[in-house]
C-alpha cells in the first residue's frame, strides 16, 4: 500500500515539476499585438484622393512641420529654445504639430459638420461654393498654450512657448484636466483648411496614439479640395 | 509558561463572572461558532476555539448582501475597511490604516499575481461559488510570509458533495448593470468536479458636474469569470484537487483605449492523511495577471504589464496527543513585466521560506499557539525572521485571546526596479536598497457568547496595538529631482473593534459592528494619515420558511465618519501642509430574497435606499448616484425536477 501511495505522490510531484518550467514568464504571448513605436513616423500612405500621415509629436520641445502642398508630403522638426525661440523652422509648410496643438502658416480653418473628408470630397465636388460659406478662423497669438515643461506642474508652474496657433483645429482633440489622469476624446470634427494662396484641404484627426497606445503620435488623414 | 496559564486563566475567570449572568449552559448554537476555520493556524479549528480572532462571512451572509465581488461584500460586513480610488479610478483598500500592498487577499489559501498601485484587483475575486470568507486582522507573516501586515482575508471556495448541481442566476439594476452566473458541479464517486461563470457589465456612471470632483464618470466595465475546479479520492486519505481559472475584465476609459486585465490560475494540490495524526500536503499555483490597452482605432491589444507567480508548497501536520505541530515551506518565482520599468524590461525574484507553528493545548481551558517563519527573497537580498505568540483561555461562554504577530513586507521588483515618466511631470524612480517593511502586532480580545431562552447572542472587543517600521513609500528626491521610494519613519496604530451578532429562534437576525483607529505617524513623513477614525456596519434580518415558501428580508448599512487630512503643499517639501476635511457618510441597503419551492430564488434590493450623493466626489467618496434597484433570480435547475 506504501508502494500506492508513493507512486501517486512521485507523479503528482512530476507534473507540478513539469508544469512549473514553461510557465515561469507567462502564457499566451501569442494573444496579444505588437505595437511599433516609431516604424510609422513621418510615413504617408494614400487611397485615391485622401491620404494620411503619421508623425511623432510627443517632444515638448519640437514642432512637426508638414507641407501639404507639395505631391510628396515633407516633414520638418525645429527645436524650440529655452528662451522659447525657435530653430530649424523650414521655408515652406502648411501646419506645424507640437503635441495636440496646431498652427498654420497664415491659413484659415472651419470646422464643418461633414463626418468624413471623403463625405466633404463628394459635396465639395458637387458644390465648389459651400467652401466660402465655412466660418474660418486664423491662427491666434498666445503665451498660454504651448507647454514645453510640465517638471514643475506640482508647483503650479508649467512653462510655455510664445507662439501663434490655431484654436479651430487644435479643437480635434478635448482633453479634460479635472481629472488625473487626463481624459482624451477625439472630437472627429472634419475641417477645412483654407492656405494663404486660396487652396482648400479638409483634415481629419485619425488617431492621437501609435500602435502602442502611446499618446502623442498623431495620424491625419487629409484631401485637397481644389 | 505556567505564570502565563495562570495569569490567562484569571483574566478568563473574571471575563467569564462577568458575563455569566442569565446564561445557560447549553453549547452555543447558530451563531456560526462551531464552523470550522483555517486561515489563523492553517489547521482547522472551530471558531470558538482558534486562538486568534477570526471574522467569518458565511454563505448565508454572502447571499443576505447580495454582493457581486469581495469588495460589495467587505464594505456591508467590516468595519475598519475602506476601499476608495486612486488615480485613474483604481480601487485602493484601506483596513484599519494598512493600504493594499499590506493586506495579503488569498482564495483558498494561495496569493494573487498582479497589483495596481498596490491593489489587486478585487473585482476578480467574485462571489459565485464561494463558501466562507475568513479575516484574520493583523500580522500573519508567519504563515503568510510578506504582505501579510495589516491583515489577510481568505476566500473559500464551495465543495458540493451532491451528485449533481445546476444554478442559474441572473440579476438586473440601475446603469443597465447585469451580473448572470452559472455554477454547476458533479460527484461520482472518487470525482468531484465544480465549474463556474460568471458575467457582469454596467455602463458609464455619470456622477457629477461639480468642478471640483476627482470623478465625475465612473468607467463602464465588463468582466467575464470562469473556474473550474475537480477533487480526486482515489482512496479515503488522499485528495487531489486541480483547478484553473480565467478572468476578463474591460473598462473604457476613453473613446479610444480601453484597459484590459487577464488572468489565468492554475494549481496542483495533493493532501494525504499519512495516519490518524499526521498530514502532509504539496502543491504548486500559477497566477498570471496581464494589463493591456485595446486601441479602438488601431485594434491593437498591447500587453504592457505581466505578473506571473509560480509557488510550490508543502506543508507537514502532526498531531501529539491534543497538540498541533505544522511545519512548512515555500518557494515562490515572481515575474514581473511592465511599462513602469526602463523600455518595458522585465525582471524576476525568487522567495524561499520556511515556517514552523505549534499549538499547544496547554490545559483543557488554555491553548497556546506559537510560530516562526524565516523567509528570503533573492533580488533585495532580504532575510526576515517574524514570529508569534497566541494564548487563548476559553470557558463555554467567555473566551480571552492575547496575541503577539510579527509581519512583514518584501520590497516589490516594481518598488526596487520602477523607472517611470510620469507624463513628463516627473520620474518615478525604484531603489534596490530598500529594507522589508516590518511591524509588531499586539491584539487582546474577549469574546462571550450565550443563549438566552430563544436568544443566541455573542459579543467580541479586540484592542490592538501595530508598530510599523521601514514602511514603504515614494518620496521627492531632490537629486533626483524625482519621487524614489524609500523606507520611511516608524508608524504607530492603534484601534479597537467590536462586534455583536444576535439571533433568535423565530429568524431575527441582527449584527453591529464597529471599529476605531488611530494612526500615528512622525510629522514630515511623505505620508499623512487618511484613515477615517470611526466605522460600523449594522445590518437587522428576519427570516421566515414555510413548505413551499420562504423568505429574508435584511436591512444592512455601513456609517465611515468624517476625516481630516494634513494634506503637503507641494510634493517636493514635506513641511507645509494644509488641513482638508472630507464629510462622512452612511449608506444602506434593503434586500428582500423570496425562496419559491426549493429551487427558485427571486430577489430585490434597493442600495443607497436614502439617496445619499455626496456634494463633491472625492476620491474617498463613494461613487454612488444615489438610490440603485436591483432585481435577480437564481434558479437550482437540479432541484426543479
Amino acid at each position: 500500500m506504501s508502494n500506492y501511495f508513493t507512486s501517486i505522490f512521485a507523479v503528482a510531484t512530476l507534473g507540478i515539476a513539469i508544469t512549473l518550467f514553461p510557465a515561469c514568464d507567462g502564457l499566451f504571448d501569442d494573444m496579444y499585438d505588437n505595437g511599433k513605436t516609431s516604424d510609422n513616423n513621418g510615413k504617408n500612405s494614400s487611397e485615391g484622393k485622401i491620404r494620411q500621415f503619421s508623425i511623432d509629436a510627443t517632444e515638448y520641445t519640437q514642432w512637426q512641420y508638414v507641407d501639404l502642398e507639395n505631391d510628396e508630403i515633407s516633414f520638418v522638426t525645429s527645436l524650440i529654445e529655452n528662451d522659447t525661440t525657435e530653430t530649424g523652422v523650414p521655408d515652406k509648410w502648411t501646419i506645424a504639430l507640437h503635441r495636440y496643438d496646431v498652427k498654420t502658416n497664415n491659413c484659415t480653418v472651419a470646422p464643418t459638420d461633414y463626418q468624413s473628408v471623403s463625405e466633404l470630397a463628394e459635396a465639395v465636388s458637387a458644390d465648389k461654393s459651400a467652401l466660402e460659406q465655412l466660418d474660418y478662423k486664423a491662427d491666434i497669438f498666445t503665451d498660454k498654450k504651448i507647454t514645453i515643461d510640465m517638471s514643475h506642474m506640482m508647483e503650479g508652474r508649467i512653462g510655455y512657448a510664445k507662439s501663434y496657433y490655431n484654436e479651430v483645429i487644435s479643437s480635434w482633440l478635448n482633453i479634460d484636466m479635472s481629472v488625473m489622469p487626463p481624459i482624451y476624446s477625439m472630437t472627429h470634427t472634419i475641417f477645412v483648411l483654407k492656405t494663404s494662396n486660396g487652396r482648400f484641404f479638409a483634415l481629419n484627426l485619425v488617431n492621437y496614439m501609435n500602435d502602442k497606445s502611446e499618446k502623442g503620435y498623431m495620424t491625419v488623414e487629409y484631401a485637397r479640395l481644389d | 509558561m505556567k505564570r502565563i496559564t495562570i495569569i490567562c486563566m484569571a483574566v478568563g475567570a473574571t471575563c467569564a463572572d462577568m458575563f455569566a449572568q442569565n446564561t445557560d449552559t447549553d453549547s452555543i448554537k447558530t451563531l456560526d461558532l462551531d464552523q470550522v476555520v483555517v486561515t489563523a493556524t492553517r489547521t482547522p479549528k472551530t471558531l470558538k476555539s482558534v486562538p486568534v480572532v477570526t471574522r467569518l462571512i458565511t454563505e448565508a451572509d454572502i447571499k443576505k448582501v447580495d454582493a457581486t465581488n469581495v469588495q460589495d461584500l467587505l464594505v456591508q460586513e467590516l468595519p475598519g475597511l475602506e476601499f476608495t480610488y486612486s488615480m485613474n479610478q483604481q480601487t485602493s483598500i484601506n483596513l484599519s490604516g494598512f493600504g493594499g500592498n499590506s493586506v495579503l487577499f488569498l482564495v483558498d489559501g494561495e496569493r494573487l499575481a498582479g497589483e495596481t498601485l498596490d491593489n489587486v484587483d478585487y473585482s476578480r475575486l467574485n462571489l459565485d461559488n464561494v463558501g466562507r470568507i475568513e479575516i484574520v486582522k493583523g500580522a500573519a507573516s508567519t504563515l503568510y510570509g510578506s504582505n501579510a501586515i495589516g491583515g489577510v482575508v481568505n476566500i473559500i471556495s464551495r465543495s458540493s458533495s451532491e451528485p449533481f448541481t445546476l444554478n442559474l442566476n441572473t440579476r438586473y439594476g440601475r446603469h443597465n448593470e447585469w451580473r448572470h452566473g452559472l455554477n454547476t458541479s458533479f460527484c461520482a464517486g472518487k470525482w468531484t468536479n465544480n465549474i463556474s461563470v460568471q458575467r457582469t457589465s454596467v455602463d458609464r456612471i455619470k456622477l457629477s458636474d461639480n468642478p471640483e470632483s476627482s470623478i465625475k464618470n465612473v468607467y463602464s466595465n465588463n468582466t467575464w469569470n470562469v473556474k473550474e475546479k475537480f477533487v480526486f479520492a482515489p482512496i479515503p486519505a488522499l485528495r487531489l484537487t486541480g483547478r484553473a481559472g480565467f478572468f476578463f475584465r474591460e473598462r473604457e476609459s476613453s473613446e479610444t483605449s480601453h484597459d484590459r486585465y487577464r488572468d489565468y490560475s492554475a494549481g496542483l494540490k495533493g493532501a494525504w492523511n499519512i495516519t490518524d495524526l499526521s498530514s502532509v500536503e504539496l502543491s504548486y499555483s500559477f497566477d498570471q495577471y496581464d494589463k493591456s490597452d485595446y486601441n479602438t482605432v488601431s485594434h491593437n491589444d498591447i500587453r504592457d504589464y505581466s505578473n506571473v507567480q509560480n509557488i510550490t508548497r508543502m506543508i507537514f501536520n502532526q498531531k501529539i496527543e491534543n497538540h498541533t505541530l505544522t511545519i512548512g515551506g515555500d518557494y515562490l518565482r515572481d515575474y514581473l513585466m511592465t511599462y513602469q520599468f526602463a523600455d518595458g524590461g522585465e525582471r524576476s525574484q525568487h522567495n524561499i521560506d520556511v515556517f514552523g507553528q505549534f499549538d499547544w493545548q496547554a490545559a483543557e481551558h488554555c491553548s497556546l499557539l506559537t510560530g516562526i517563519r524565516y523567509d528570503y527573497f533573492s533580488e533585495a537580498d532580504a532575510n526576515s525572521v517574524t514570529g508569534k505568540v497566541a494564548a487563548m483561555y476559553n470557558t463555554p461562554h467567555c473566551s480571552l485571546r492575547m496575541n503577539y504577530a510579527g509581519g512583514f513586507r518584501a520590497p516589490t521588483l516594481k518598488e526596487m526596479y520602477m523607472e517611470f515618466d510620469m507624463a513628463s511631470i516627473f520620474m518615478i524612480y525604484g531603489n534596490d536598497k530598500l529594507k522589508p517593511e516590518k511591524s509588531n502586532n499586539f491584539s487582546v480580545s474577549v469574546e462571550h457568547a450565550s443563549n438566552i431562552k430563544h436568544l443566541h447572542h455573542n459579543f467580541v472587543a479586540t484592542g490592538y496595538y501595530n508598530f510599523v517600521s521601514n514602511r514603504i513609500t515614494t518620496a521627492w528626491n531632490q537629486e533626483l529631482n524625482g519621487m524614489k521610494y524609500i523606507n520611511m519613519s516608524a508608524i504607530k496604530v492603534i484601534g479597537v473593534d467590536a462586534a455583536y451578532t444576535a439571533k433568535t429562534d423565530a429568524g431575527f437576525g441582527l449584527k453591529l459592528s464597529y471599529a476605531f483607529v488611530h494612526e500615528i505617524i512622525k510629522k514630515g513623513e511623505p505620508e499623512t494619515s487618511n484613515t477615517r477614525p470611526h466605522t460600523a456596519t449594522a445590518r437587522i434580518d428576519y427570516d421566515k420558511r414555510w413548505r413551499n415558501y420562504g423568505f429574508n428580508i435584511a436591512l444592512s448599512g455601513r456609517y465611515l465618519s468624517p476625516v481630516d487630512v494634513e494634506e503637503y503643499n507641494s510634493t517636493q517639501d514635506n513641511s507645509e501642509t494644509t488641513r482638508v476635511s472630507y464629510d462622512g457618510y452612511s449608506i444602506w441597503k434593503l434586500t428582500l430574497t423570496q425562496r419559491i419551492w426549493k429551487a427558485i430564488s427571486l430577489s430585490f434590493a434597493a442600495d443607497n435606499i436614502f439617496n445619499y450623493k455626496p456634494k463633491v466626489y472625492y476620491n474617498n467618496s463613494p461613487s454612488t448616484s444615489g438610490l440603485v434597484c436591483q432585481v435577480g433570480l437564481s434558479v437550482d435547475v437540479d432541484k426543479l425536477f
